[in-house]
């Protein structure tokens, strides 16, 4: 789709149309929030797919990492806390690996006060998709589904999964969110697929996968969207070592063997090569891995008890992976991040 | 073509004011419109008319063009060149050189300044991007306080 120049006369009031649109174009996505309020026509711009495109296609767009990060508490109230522990909540963390800068996304209007535990993430065309987990207070599983729109910063509600499915594998490509596995309300492991298309709010199923895969991890690579290890319903965590892997454009799957070290969660950390090959990110204790652009947000301990770290790594292939150490991440950001995934903003 | 291109010693340039620039070859060859004019016209000096462009903004973009054609600036130069180069410019010039290097169809200086103007207007208030570019509000009262009240949400 192109911007026509009729749509958008006069952006700027002394400027011919193409060159308003080679000024606004050049904003960058934090200075949208202003932009969105300066006129009707500016908002249409801002708001419409077309505009997206362009930025997307003039290399204009940048990719954030968005996080379910835990909350800290804040330092004054730790004398006061009741004993015992208490379940943190979980935000939306935006991170910027080329500004290094942290940012915060509004909470969800219907969960002010902390994110589902355990929501899955995905993300498709400057869109954020939070999908399902569980009631923060009473622990049942959702199908809720919410839409964070970064061209307007505002939350929408989502039409409902259509099946329960917690810890499941997400993905997204050609415009739509993949998710696959899990297990249902009853802790089976499932075997099922659908796609959500965030624009028409509509949900379609796609062919199941050949095994019930319940703990999987998804992770899409070059058209493909690979549903990383899980364990069926028998084999309650044990780990499997395969991945089931869903052409995006034909809607078929094909299952690759040895991927994955078996009776290992592969929960958030699983990084690929375009080549297939599973990559380990070098930290062992509540690793997360978001790959943005040729580099990849990874967090997590080196081992029991040593101090929670938030690192970057390149993803050049030929290099040896080496985790470069992010040592100034400000207040409020170094809580522990549950997953994440990529938004080109 | 290239033979008789290179025996053009000087190139004149004549601002929609009437005033005068010589310069050497190198220097216009971003100038797409200028080159054109130069390609059509077999002859070893030239003068060129750019009655849309005037003396004084002819005058930085040539600059500007000095200094990129240079090939013994180092890239750290020029950068630090960029930087001051914007930082002199009033807010008006920077509107009238994007329309100038857009009739000079100088691709790479047009970025730069529709960069330069987008940086204009990051980290600046509603009122100020209106007034910079004379944009009138055409939302009604409603809808002000309703995007007003966006706002204060996104700003915790």
């Amino acid at each position: 789709m192109e911007i026509s120049d009729s749509d958008f006369i006069g952006l700027i009031p002394g400027l011919p149309s193409e060159l308003g649109l080679e000024c606004l174009t050049r904003l960058p996505h934090s200075a949208h929030r202003v932009a969105l309020r300066v006129c009707n026509q500016w908002r249409r711009l801002l708001q419409s797919d077309e505009f997206y495109h362009h930025r997307k296609k003039t290399g204009h767009t940048k990719k954030v990492a968005c996080l379910v990060q835990a909350h800290e508490q804040p330092r004054q109230s730790e004398a006061e806390k009741p004993t015992g522990s208490t379940q943190p909540s979980y935000d939306i963390t935006v991170f910027d690996p080329e500004n290094m800068s942290w940012d915060r996304v509004d909470p969800v209007p219907e969960y002010p006060s902390g994110l589902p535990l355990f929501c899955h993430l995905a993300s498709c065309e400057g869109k954020l998709v939070v999908m399902g987990g569980w009631d923060p207070s009473s622990y049942g599983p959702l199908t809720a589904v919410f839409v964070y729109d970064f061209r307007t910063n505002v939350w929408r509600r989502g039409k409902d999964m259509p099946e329960m499915r917690s810890f499941f594998a997400t993905g997204s490509g050609h415009g739509r969110v993949y998710v696959a596995g899990g297990h249902d309300e009853n802790k089976n492991a499932l075997n099922t697929a659908w796609a959500y298309d965030p624009r028409s709010d509509e949900w379609t199923a796609v062919a199941p996968m050949s095994e019930e895969r319940d703990e999987c991890e998804g992770v899409v690579v070059g058209g493909e969207f690979w549903v990383v290890s899980g364990y069926g319903t028998e084999s309650q965590g044990m780990f499997d070592g395969s991945a089931e892997v869903l052409d995006i454009g034909s809607g078929q799957w094909r299952k690759v063997e040895g991927v994955w070290e078996a009776g290992r969660c592969p929960r958030s950390c699983v990084d690929m090569r375009e080549n297939g090959r599973v990559m380990d990110p070098g930290l062992r204790i509540g690793v997360c891995s978001v790959r943005v652009g040729s580099r990849s947000l990874v967090t997590g301990s080196e081992y029991e008890g040593a101090p929670y770290g938030f690192y970057l790594v390149e993803n050049e292939d030929g290099q040896k992976r080496k985790l470069i150490k992010i040592r100034t991440v400000p207040d409020g950001f170094s809580g522990f991040v549950q997953s994440g995934c990529c938004v080109e903003i | 073509m290239a033979a008789e291109k290179s025996s053009i010693k000087i190139i004149t340039l004549i601002a929609a004011d009437g005033s005068v620039f010589e310069v050497e070859p190198n220097i216009v060859k971003e100038m797409k419109t200028v080159q054109s004019y130069i390609d059509e016209l077999d002859q070893n000096t030239v003068s060129i008319p750019l009655p849309n462009v005037f003396g004084n903004d002819l005058a930085m973009i040539i600059e500007y063009c000095k200094k990129h054609a240079s090939e013994e600036e180092t890239k750290e130069a020029k950068e630090e060149f960029d930087f001051e180069f914007v930082k002199r410019m009033k807010s008006d010039d920077k509107l009238r050189l994007l329309q100038a290097a857009s009739y000079l169809n100088m691709e790479s200086f047009l970025q730069f300044m529709a960069k330069a103007i987008a940086a204009e207007i990051e980290n600046q208030s509603v009122e100020f991007v209106r007034d910079y570019f004379q944009i009138e509000s055409d939302f009604t009262p409603e809808e002000e306080a309703e995007l007003r009240k966006e706002n204060e949400w996104a700003f915790k």
